[in-house]
């Protein structure tokens, strides 16, 4: 087990450094940053000044290095509008990300499942069609048309702005987002959770279980349940990158203050240091999250800690 | 021996697909006017069956354009992009899983190392950082689109490839003396290509659904 976990870290790794290594690449490749940062009309001097300022006349392995050892220190760079660092940048937009991603995936969790047991146990009943009808929805349905409806019934139904820095203080405004954003995830949790759910109620355990005369709700809850949410640990773990990829275009459908609105407005100003520190963040968050479902996979499931 | 009747839901899709298609390929033909004419006179007209000027079926939009014919080309758009960015990446994607189950050895560890990458930076990450450094035009859409989802393709040939590599015609017709590109091309690839395509038809309705949410961010 030690050295499954031991593999699993040393691989995570190796995705962490190639990931670092292809942004750094991409971003010398695709031109002279020093030309970029000075005036247009600025001449060859000013550009050879700034290119020495910034450690661009050292060799290439040199940069290299420095970058590597820059990103170990903690030292993302600047913001080249706001001059501030990228990492504060991030951090101050993170919390309101967090509270969306949270929301809509603790959402997505409790309805998906709550739906797909439902439907698991009321099978080819006209409610089980239902919900898969509506998992369905859930899973086609574009997110950012989503969000606009919910806005426009908001504005026009009910008279209110469900979107901005207002929604983004409240309590109660992190809803309509959370919701547009969880809406795909809690459509394949259902799925999961149905079939899932279905294959365990039929294992023998569960009818040795009925013929000791257990009652119904115990053999769901201690019987069922802990067997069926197994699968569900990976699906959380996928979904991640869902969620994440959903919440830039969440983020600005809603005007959400957040990580995701900040990586647009980067991209559309061409703010290199702050575009990368996002990357970087995402590509640490799916590495060390999968990760760690790996390695609560094996805490869970005593099966595979035997093997 | 009779096929079992197809199911009515399954029909259904068929009709409305078919629908989608021809209306992409034709529906320009229904309206007069150019997709980018715009007409200051007729802006936000109803549609034509709600009060609307007969010639605009659909209505205009806030600059007096057609919304039919825009319908007509969006969905010709949608429907290239969607079909040849998803061939890009089932191509890309099963070629390297073949190849990753062929070569073994430092090939594989590499092609898994690319896998993980991909598989750690949602798409849509990914195409916001490429359009903060390089200016966007279409050929660069179609690229990102097509780089969507390939990992999973490799993934799915990479497993199907190992198992079938150990079958025993495959086996039998190495010792026979067939050499390794006919074995994978004639043999293998028959038999494993079936994943692929299950997951073309489970791909190509997300990757619509990426473009959609890519295309607002002025790509």
């Amino acid at each position: 087990m030690t050295s499954f976990i031991a593999f699993k870290v040393v691989r995570a790794l190796i995705t962490l450094l190639v990931t670092v290594s292809l942004v750094f690449i991409f971003i010398r490749f695709s031109g002279d940053p020093a030309a970029a940062l000075a005036p247009p009309d600025a001449p060859q001097v000013v550009i050879d000044q700034y290119a020495k300022a910034m450690g661009l006349d050292k060799p290439l392995w040199k940069q290299y290095a420095g970058y590597l050892g820059g990103i170990m220190e903690g030292d993302f760079g600047y913001s080249i509008h706001t001059g501030r660092p990228a990492l504060v940048l991030f951090a101050e937009r993170l919390p309101a990300t967090l509270r969306l991603g949270g929301t809509a995936l603790l959402t997505a969790l409790l309805c998906g499942i709550t739906l797909g047991s439902i439907a698991a146990l009321n099978r080819q009943s006209a409610l089980d069609r239902l919900v898969m009808t509506f998992s369905v929805f859930a899973f086609a349905m574009p997110n950012f048309l989503f969000g606009l409806i919910l806005i426009l019934t908001g504005a026009l139904v009910f008279n209110t702005y469900l979107g901005g820095s207002a929604a983004a203080g409240s309590w109660s405004g992190v809803l309509p987002p959370a919701l547009t954003l969880g809406l795909a995830a809690m459509g394949s949790f259902s799925r999961f959770a149905r079939s899932s759910l279905l294959e365990t109620i039929n294992m023998p355990f569960m009818r040795a279980a009925e013929a000791r005369g257990i009652p119904f709700a115990r053999r769901l809850i201690r019987h069922a349940a802990p067997n069926a949410a197994i699968p569900l640990v990976t699906l959380i773990g996928l979904s991640l990158g869902g969620l994440i990829a959903g919440s830039v275009v969440t983020e600005q459908v809603f005007a959400w203050p957040g990580v995701g609105q900040l990586l647009v407005r980067s991209v559309a100003t061409r703010d290199i240091a702050t575009v990368q520190f996002i990357v970087l963040a995402v590509a640490f968050t799916m590495v060390v999250t999968n990760l760690l479902v790996d390695i609560l996979y094996l805490m869970i499931d005593p099966r595979i800690r035997i093997k | 021996m009779a096929r079992p009747a197809m199911p009515f839901v399954i029909k259904l899709s068929l009709c409305f697909i078919t629908f989608f298609v021809f209306f992409a390929l034709f529906g320009e033909a229904l309206s007069s006017h150019d997709f980018r004419a715009t007409s200051l006179f007729e802006r936000l007209k109803p549609p034509s069956f709600l009060g609307g000027p007969d010639e605009y079926l659909l209505g205009t939009d806030a600059k007096g354009r057609d919304l039919l014919v825009r319908l007509a080309v969006g969905a010709r758009i949608t429907l290239i992009v969607a079909v040849v960015g998803t061939l890009i990446g089932a191509v890309l994607g099963s070629l390297l899983g073949i190849i990753a189950a062929a070569r073994r050895g430092a090939t594989e560890a590499a092609i898994v190392a690319a896998i993980d990458v991909q598989a750690s930076l949602p798409i849509i990450i990914v195409a916001l950082f490429v359009l903060a450094m390089f200016d966007n035009s279409f050929t660069l859409f179609l690229l990102l689109i097509g780089l969507s989802g390939w990992e999973v393709y490799a993934r799915l040939m990479r497993g199907a490839t190992l198992s079938a590599k150990e079958h025993g015609y495959v086996i039998a017709i190495r010792a026979l003396g067939a050499s390794p590109v006919r074995i994978y091309l004639r043999h293998i690839l028959p038999n494993v290509i079936s994943v692929a395509l299950v997951q073309f038809t489970v791909n190509l309705p997300l990757t619509v659904l990426l473009e959609t949410a890519i295309v607002p961010w002025g790509t």
